[in-house]
């Protein structure tokens, strides 16, 4: 009986399997993950307005009864309560539920760090593999571009470009809603994160470039390569078939390790009132929130500060879990 | 050696020039501008203030001004604060040495040591310890640690102030908070540079030889391990300047860090411009002296270049 070949990606998925850490690790970031987008989907309110009422006392009605509280439903009469079994994590200054506004605030994280790592890679990866499989001078002076800017403080121009495009999504969003009729508050929620993307995203490419530059340039100098020159297959088939699929393994490994790099791009930002703007919630707001009140009410800090530092956390070690199983001659041991 | 440092160098001043050309290009871009305050100015007002520094030019002139400010060793005049940028880094520059160069001290003490702790004991309960710690010190931010180590060191020694500066020890617990996040990188790097080396075969013969174990770790391991740390102290360098902004916010240290987002906030052009230029100066400065470093520390490197 023939032995069945195993896959470059069967063969990583059981050294994953074997990294008990990296495996917990991803079990603890797809449970972050699906929890921040089925909860509040699933707890969203559908109940019809009573017409004999108000809509306050509707609203109050309905939230009081409900199991989950919408994000932004703030009630002054109940703020700072401890955790109880109407608000699992109690609830902050001005009275919303701890435990919703972590949820949202999370997928706003998540989405900051999958959208950014995708525009970063995007550019990363057209850039390195192009740099890389033309070579020569054209290499040169590309890297030598990558490595001037490389000198710029990140933090710095992620700052001053989101500013300048928060301005034009302002406008975009009026808009959007305006002379297009979008729903108002789905625009509001996700308006001011493109700013983000797009700084976080222009800016983050550089490391991605180098490692896909190194990869197309050792590749291109394999046989298979030499093949399919001679067979006349254009340049961009080459790329796409050829040279692409095989630099996945470390593609897939360095956007893994940059997502926590990015969400805490995000985090710093909103913690410096650069980012994400309330009444949304991120978690860098809802940390920087919490350390105002970190004398009087602790578990308004600790509670964010542990989800966040845990998934980044979950996140390090999933990076470095797919690059020992994915690369094994890159890891350390 | 002396060529390396010069084209070294020339991409340095590419790299402060293209830093400063783009915040000056984008801090003009964005809307509002520094005259914007509560009460709107009267026209005739706002027009003289913008002929006073100049902002009814057109950028290209504004731009080749400043230049012009700053061949002769100046800054320009700080729009909301009408004090000379000069000055205003001059006050404000010190608390932030202090915190950098304390931050990448506690850094290098801490992370590189346990990096080859963690090297020399692979795969032990001290090896996974370290690391586990590293990860944690990579994935905690600077302001959740902040207040952690607020709370847990200084409620208990009574010297240390939960915030502010000017005290004798003011600065211990801001920069430990900005070092320990460079340890943990450095300690990851260590690691790894040491555990290359001691797998080579010139390590073995020398314990075959005899030699005694710290001299080999010390004299032989060492010399070659170091290295990806070094090269990493000059990343790590721009990393404690730009984090020490935020460290600076949380612990209300008087630095330029505040200078840097009040101004982005407030549109306050020329102290931007001053205090990014400041920034771009001590990022290359640090990345040049790890490359010399790299060269005096490595022969390797010396013969090629």
């Amino acid at each position: 009986m023939a032995s069945k070949g195993s896959s470059l990606w069967h063969d990583a998925w059981m050294r994953l399997r074997k990294n008990s850490m990296a495996t917990a690790s991803l079990f603890f970031v797809l449970l972050v993950i699906a929890s921040c987008f089925l909860i509040p989907f699933v707890g969203q309110l559908t109940a019809p307005d009573d017409p004999n009422l108000s809509e306050t006392e509707n609203r109050t009605l309905q939230y009081n009864d409900h199991w989950f509280k919408p994000p932004n439903y703030q009630n002054l009469e109940n703020k700072f309560s401890a955790p109880s079994g109407s608000h699992l994590l109690g609830t902050d200054q001005v009275g919303r539920d701890l435990l919703a506004r972590l949820l949202y605030g999370g997928q706003i994280s998540i989405l900051v760090g999958l959208v950014s790592t995708t525009i970063a890679g995007m550019i990363g990866i057209t850039y390195g593999a192009l740099s890389g499989y033309i070579g020569g001078r054209t290499d040169s002076l590309m890297m030598r571009t990558v490595d001037i800017l490389y000198g710029l403080p990140f933090l710095v121009i992620v700052i001053l470009i989101s500013l300048l495009f928060s301005a034009y999504a302002k406008e975009a969003s009026v808009f959007l809603i305006q002379d297009w009729g979008w729903d108002s508050e789905f625009v509001a929620k996700y308006a001011n994160l493109v700013p983000l993307f797009v700084a976080i995203g222009t800016i983050g490419w550089l490391t991605m470039a180098r490692i896909t530059r190194a990869q197309a340039l050792s590749i291109k100098k394999l046989e298979f390569i030499e093949a399919a020159r001679s067979l006349g297959l254009p340049h961009r088939i080459i790329m796409l078939r050829h040279i692409l699929p095989n630099m996945l393994g470390p593609i897939i490994v360095y956007a893994t390790l940059t997502v926590p790099g990015f969400i805490l791009a995000e985090a710093t930002l909103s913690y410096l009132g650069l980012g994400v703007q309330s009444p949304n919630s991120s978690w860098g707001i809802l940390l920087q929130e919490g350390s105002n009140y970190m004398e009087t009410q602790p578990r308004l800090l600790i509670v964010p500060s542990v989800l966040f530092s845990l998934t980044l956390l979950a996140l390090n070690f999933l990076g470095d879990g797919l690059r020992d199983a994915l690369d094994p001659k890159a890891a350390k041991d | 050696m002396l060529s390396t440092i010069l084209s070294r160098l020339g991409q340095g001043c590419i790299v402060v020039f293209l830093l400063l050309a783009l915040t000056f290009v984008l801090i003009r871009l964005m809307p509002g501008d520094p005259f914007t305050s509560d009460k709107a100015l009267p026209p005739h007002i706002k027009e003289q203030n913008e002929k006073r520094f100049k902002l009814n030019e057109s950028n290209l002139v504004q731009f080749t001004a400043y230049l012009k400010t700053l061949a002769q060793g100046e800054m320009g005049i700080s729009i909301t604060r009408e004090q000379p940028v000069t000055k205003i880094i001059k006050s404000s520059f010190p608390a932030s040495a202090i915190l950098g160069i304390a931050g990448i001290i506690i850094a290098v003490c801490v992370g590189v040591p346990a990096g080859i702790l963690s090297a020399l004991k692979k795969n032990s309960l001290i090896d996974y310890g370290t690391m586990i710690l590293a990860m944690l010190g990579i994935s905690v931010p600077s302001f959740v640690l902040a207040p952690v180590l607020a709370s847990g060191i200084a409620g208990n020694i009574p010297f240390l102030k939960v915030a502010g500066w000017g005290g004798a020890l003011d600065w211990f617990l801001p920069a430990l908070t900005l070092g320990l996040a460079t340890a943990a990188y450095l300690a990851r790097i260590t690691r790894g540079g040491m555990l290359d080396v001691l797998n080579q075969d010139f390590i073995r013969t020398a314990k075959a030889k005899g030699v005694p174990a710290l001299k080999i770790i010390l004299k032989h391991a060492l010399r070659g391990g170091i290295i990806p740390a070094i090269a990493y102290v000059g990343p790590a360098f721009a990393m404690l300047i730009t984090g020490s902004f935020i460290v600076e916010t949380i612990f209300q240290i008087p630095g330029m860090g505040q200078h840097f987002v009040n101004a982005t906030k407030e549109r306050d052009f020329f102290l931007l411009q001053g205090v990014v230029i400041v920034l771009g100066v001590l990022i290359v400065i640090g990345n040049i002296a790890a490359d010399i470093a790299l060269v005096a520390i490595n022969p390797r490197l010396r013969e090629t270049s």
